[in-house]
């Protein structure tokens, strides 16, 4: 939880496992609904509900929202950004699932590279280990399909 | 969290649970390193049946799976991706397929490379002999290819003097060249056989532009000249003037030589000496915008709502409609920058100047302030380059020195559509440090390559020779689908051979038969590393 100086307004985030984070208006207001809903009158006594983020991801998402409020320069900023998208898998889907929920554009986008950059060079097999994807294809199909795409694969 | 089959994990036919035991220090989910413990409890292993889930396989289904995100979030992923990665997640699964194969996608990865056709196939779904946008790209890429490859030279006679200026229209296979002979001529592409030509217009000519609806020529008198298509007529336009009236006219009204000229699909743009550019509404033939530069206009390349245009030696990139400036490049090139080429998507400039140089510049960020980054530089030339023409990834270049350069820009132009959304810069630093020299260097000619253009398979070169030169590259291509062919059958037989394989261990089927060779006559290494089998050396060998 997020203690802040009296000068600067704070804002009360509730997470579906009812915890409440507080966090500075100027950060908070980097979620695109954060935003819509200070302008429809929330957050002003109560907390603002967000039922679709758990608190342990929200934490992140907090942590994220204060770096990118601070006056970090542009290369600090980069360096921090690379080490905060270097998560598991099942983190990363947390945190895009949240970040498009909250609309953070900022981090969905780094959120969604990072993913990218994770399939990239990679076989079909190699993907599915790494992502946990089941092979619903039949032999035939497959077949069918890796000849449709011959060309993706450098033989 | 370490995930772990606890001890006391019942596992029945049915159900296999993987309890998450929750450790307070770690803070990352990690799978366990050490081995899984699973002990059934007594008297259920009997009951295990083979259909059941492994340990490892429970373990394995704990984990979400990146297909259980939202399409629209998985879409965003796939727009990170350059169309080869597409190709490979579309062999994943059914949900990447059906995601990473939409029409949409590949519609915008074919726009993104090589523009989309002013006037577009029909692409109704599932109508079996329309192509879909995935499999134009897949020919096209292929064709993209082909210039690395073997060519033949036709040789177009006709012109009784220099050529200033060819253009290429691929899509209706003719080629319109003219030059100091005053004559605008129109040849076939395929066959390279003359067609027909204009009565003299008076003047050099060095410009022309072309698309299926109207054909422009620009002289030194400062007029346009333009033919509109006639329908039915299978060369499209009446070049003599003798078969349909009231399809020539003239528009004059530049103070100086127009040195370029270009189309879309509403607009005439034309450059000229007298130091402006013109935009002309294509139906009502009016000018409509002035863009008033320093010096004299070599060359321009309009996209979508702007147009770049080089000036003196500087390169301007302006907004069609308001006609405002939104960046410029100051001092490309020493001396002169004589020509110009950009990318499909906008934000790569090509020129080529006096100086022999060749450069590529990215333009990023929101337009009226945007950043411009030079790329690359190449020097292939030891005079000035009179002429670029771009086709995704080839960039081809003409010179005074009489020779023709192409440069595969394919590894610079990293096609990324969310970074173009983002107006972000695609090209890193290590990019800029990689840059290749032109993969080819084709030769031979007299100096003074004024023009080049390509298009389809073919590279269209004119110059003070007064011949216009084909290279066609085509039976590269034929041979290119051959190859395509048999490697689509290599890969078939490799997967009936896996499935036989499988097959046949899943039987239990014999080994192979080369281990059953092996066991039959083992091999011996005695200590001093020599082989030998059982039977000792032979005779020959002894002897």
């Amino acid at each position: 939880m997020a203690s802040s100086e009296t000068t600067t307004k704070v804002l009360k985030l509730k997470t579906s496992d009812n915890e409440v984070f507080e966090v500075e208006e100027k950060a908070a207001l980097q979620s695109g609904i954060i935003k819509s809903m200070v302008e429809d009158g929330y957050g002003t006594d109560d907390a603002i509900p967000l039922f679709n983020v758990e608190k342990k991801t929200l934490a992140k998402i907090v942590e994220w929202l204060k770096k990118h409020a601070s006056d970090a320069s542009k290369d600090e900023l980069e360096k921090w950004d690379a080490d905060f998208v270097d998560v598991d898998t099942d983190s990363l889907y947390d945190l895009l699932l949240a970040s498009n929920y909250l609309s953070v554009e900022v981090l969905l986008g780094q959120l969604v590279q990072k993913v990218a950059d994770m399939i990239k060079g990679k076989q079909p097999e190699e993907i599915r280990k790494l992502f946990n994807i089941k092979n619903d294809f039949t032999p035939e199909e497959e077949e069918e399909i890796r000849k449709d795409n011959a060309w993706a694969f450098k033989l | 969290m370490a995930f772990e089959c606890q001890k006391s994990t019942e596992v029945s036919k049915s159900l296999a649970i993987c309890v998450e035991k929750s450790n307070s220090n770690t803070e990352h989910l990690e799978i366990s390193k050490s081995p899984l413990d699973c002990y059934p409890k007594k008297g259920i292993l009997s009951s295990l049946s083979s259909k059941q889930l492994s340990c490892n396989d429970v373990l394995l289904n704990c984990r979400r799976s990146i297909t259980d995100l939202p399409p629209a979030l998985i879409s965003e992923i796939l727009s990170c991706l350059d169309p080869q990665e597409l190709g490979i997640v579309s062999c994943v699964s059914r949900v990447l397929n059906s995601l990473a194969t939409e029409n949409s996608v590949w519609k915008e990865v074919y726009g993104e490379r090589w523009g989309l056709p002013i006037v577009p196939a029909p692409l109704g779904a599932g109508v079996s002999n329309e192509k879909s946008w995935k499999e134009l790209f897949v020919e096209r890429e292929y064709r993209s290819k082909i210039f690395l490859s073997r060519y033949s030279i036709d040789t177009l006679h006709g012109h009784t003097e220099a050529v200033r200026t060819v253009s290429l229209l691929a899509s209706a296979k003719l080629i319109f060249t003219s030059g100091y002979d005053m004559i605008v001529r129109m040849w076939d592409m395929e066959d390279g056989l003359y067609i027909a030509s204009s009565r003299p217009l008076g003047c050099t000519i060095r410009a022309v532009a072309a698309d299926t609806k109207l054909l422009v020529a620009g002289g030194t008198d400062g007029f346009i000249q333009g033919w509109r298509a006639v329908e039915g007529l299978k060369h499209l336009f009446d070049l003599k003037g003798s078969e349909v009236p009231n399809t020539e006219f003239r528009i004059w009204e530049h103070e100086g030589p127009i040195t370029s000229l270009a189309l879309d699909p509403t607009r005439i743009y034309s450059g000229s000496w007298d130091m402006t550019v013109r935009i002309w509404d294509r139906s009502s033939l009016e000018c409509i915008k002035i863009l008033r530069h320093g010096d004299w206009v070599w060359s321009l390349v309009p996209h979508d709502t702007t147009v770049a245009s080089t000036s003196g030696s500087d390169v301007y990139v302006w907004d069609t409609n308001s006609g405002t400036l939104l960046t410029v490049i100051h001092s490309a090139h020493v001396g002169n920058t004589y020509s110009l080429a950009r990318s499909h998507t906008e934000d790569f400039i090509f020129t080529g100047g006096e100086d022999g140089a060749m450069h590529m510049f990215e333009i990023t960020g929101p337009k009226p302030e945007a950043n411009v980054f030079k790329v690359a530089t190449w020097m292939p030339h030891s005079g000035p380059v009179y002429s670029l023409a771009f086709e995704f990834p080839w960039l081809v270049s003409a010179s005074s020195d009489g020779r023709l350069s192409l440069v595969d820009v394919r590894k610079l132009l990293r096609t990324n559509r969310r970074s173009l959304r983002k107006n972000v810069s695609r090209v890193t630093d290590k990019d800029r440090n990689n840059v290749e020299p032109p993969q080819r260097m084709l030769h031979g000619f007299g100096p003074n390559l004024f023009s080049v253009d390509v298009g389809a398979d073919r590279i269209v070169c004119g110059g003070e020779e007064g011949v216009v030169r084909i290279w066609n590259f085509s039976k590269a291509l034929e041979r290119e689908r051959t190859a395509r062919a048999m490697r689509g059958i290599r890969l078939e037989n490799r997967m009936r051979r896996r499935r036989l394989q499988i097959e046949m261990s899943s039987k239990g089927g014999r080994t192979d038969q080369c281990s059953v060779a092996a066991k039959k006559n083992p091999m011996h290494v005695d200590k001093s590393g020599v082989w030998r089998n059982k039977h000792g050396m032979s005779g020959k060998l002894k002897a």
